[in-house]
């Protein structure tokens, strides 16, 4: 290119020539969610256990049981102890049956990844807070990925399951029958898809 | 732009890879970001925990077994990259660790986009 050429070009762009090209960068953020914590106790029963006090002599009864000692799991016992989650926010991704109480007839992680009702289904969870502070009010939001969230019927309990309540859809609702067993469930009146449910608690 | 569900499986397996036990302590104290680890770590509930992924998800399991830190009172948990790095503190209402049973602990870490 000839200099003179160089030069319009140069002018025409309107710009110095000491400035240099600014490659713009797009950030992208990932989320870690540190999820619900579910702390048991379990039994050691009359297991045999290698260095044990009690348990650690194969066939005498004098485990901790009073039970005869056994090579292998022997009358363990699991008890639930405390549900936390952090923030007090339980989060539901529907990615196994953890949460999932017997009582559900919904299809739970059955797609991994959704909750699916259809009509006259329900979904109830087992215990998602436990033994972490007096539950005295919440805000349950559900997020459809299909399907309408007017479809779905709400409800809390705090206390096991003994009472429930009805709250609407992402408001904070005071809990009247508290309790330290909060639980949740969801009834549809038409087929919906949810894929995330989260049940802020206090 | 969204992180495709390769790209969160893919972290998901890269931050389990930096996990090797997990350890309770006897502070029940509130979590806050800029604290480095449990407050009241009792280093003998320190165990290796075994990880169970799915689709965006680790699942921590952690066993404190009946013959170690008999006698404490557990009320905090992380997970941790043990002398490298503490992920998280969760607390709980205070659990007494006797030498008649074992604490078991499930965490659930999940990866996403905003």
């Amino acid at each position: 290119m000839p200099e003179f050429d160089s030069v319009k070009v140069k002018d025409q762009l309107g710009r110095p020539e000491d400035v240099g090209v600014v490659i713009k960068r797009f950030t992208e953020t990932a989320i870690l969610e540190s999820n619900t914590v579910a702390v048991n106790h379990k039994s050691i029963g009359a297991s045999f256990i290698l260095g044990h006090q009690a348990n650690g002599v194969l066939g005498v009864t004098s485990g901790v049981t009073g039970k005869q000692v056994t090579l292998g799991e022997s009358a363990r016992v699991l008890t639930l102890w405390a549900i936390a989650s952090p923030n007090k926010i339980h989060r539901e991704h529907y990615r196994d049956n953890y949460f999932k109480n017997a009582s559900t007839t919904g299809d739970w992680a059955v797609t991994s990844g959704e909750l699916g009702l259809s009509a006259g289904e329900i979904a109830v969870s087992s215990s998602v807070a436990y033994n972490d502070g007096t539950v005295s009010k919440v805000t349950l939001s559900v997020t459809p990925s299909s399907g309408s969230a007017s479809n779905l019927m709400l409800q809390v309990s705090a206390n096991g399951g003994s009472i429930w309540m009805d709250v609407v859809n992402n408001r904070e609702t005071i809990v009247t029958a508290t309790g330290v067993d909060l639980r949740y469930k969801i009834a549809a009146s038409a087929s919906v898809i949810i894929a995330e449910t989260l049940l802020t608690y206090g | 732009m969204t992180y495709l569900s390769v790209g969160l499986n893919k972290i998901r397996d890269l931050h389990s890879a930096t996990i090797d036990k997990a350890w309770l302590g006897t502070d029940g104290s509130a979590v806050s970001e800029s604290q480095t680890g449990l407050q009241a770590g009792v280093t003998a509930s320190k165990a290796t925990v075994t990880i169970v992924a799915s689709d965006k998800t680790n699942v921590v399991n952690y066993t404190l077994v009946s013959t170690t830190a008999v006698g404490v009172t557990v009320r905090e948990f992380a997970v941790i990259d043990d002398g490298v790095v503490e992920y998280n503190r969760v607390t709980f209402t205070g659990a007494s660790h006797t030498s008649a049973d074992e604490i078991v602990v499930r965490q659930s870490l999940f990866y996403r986009n905003p």
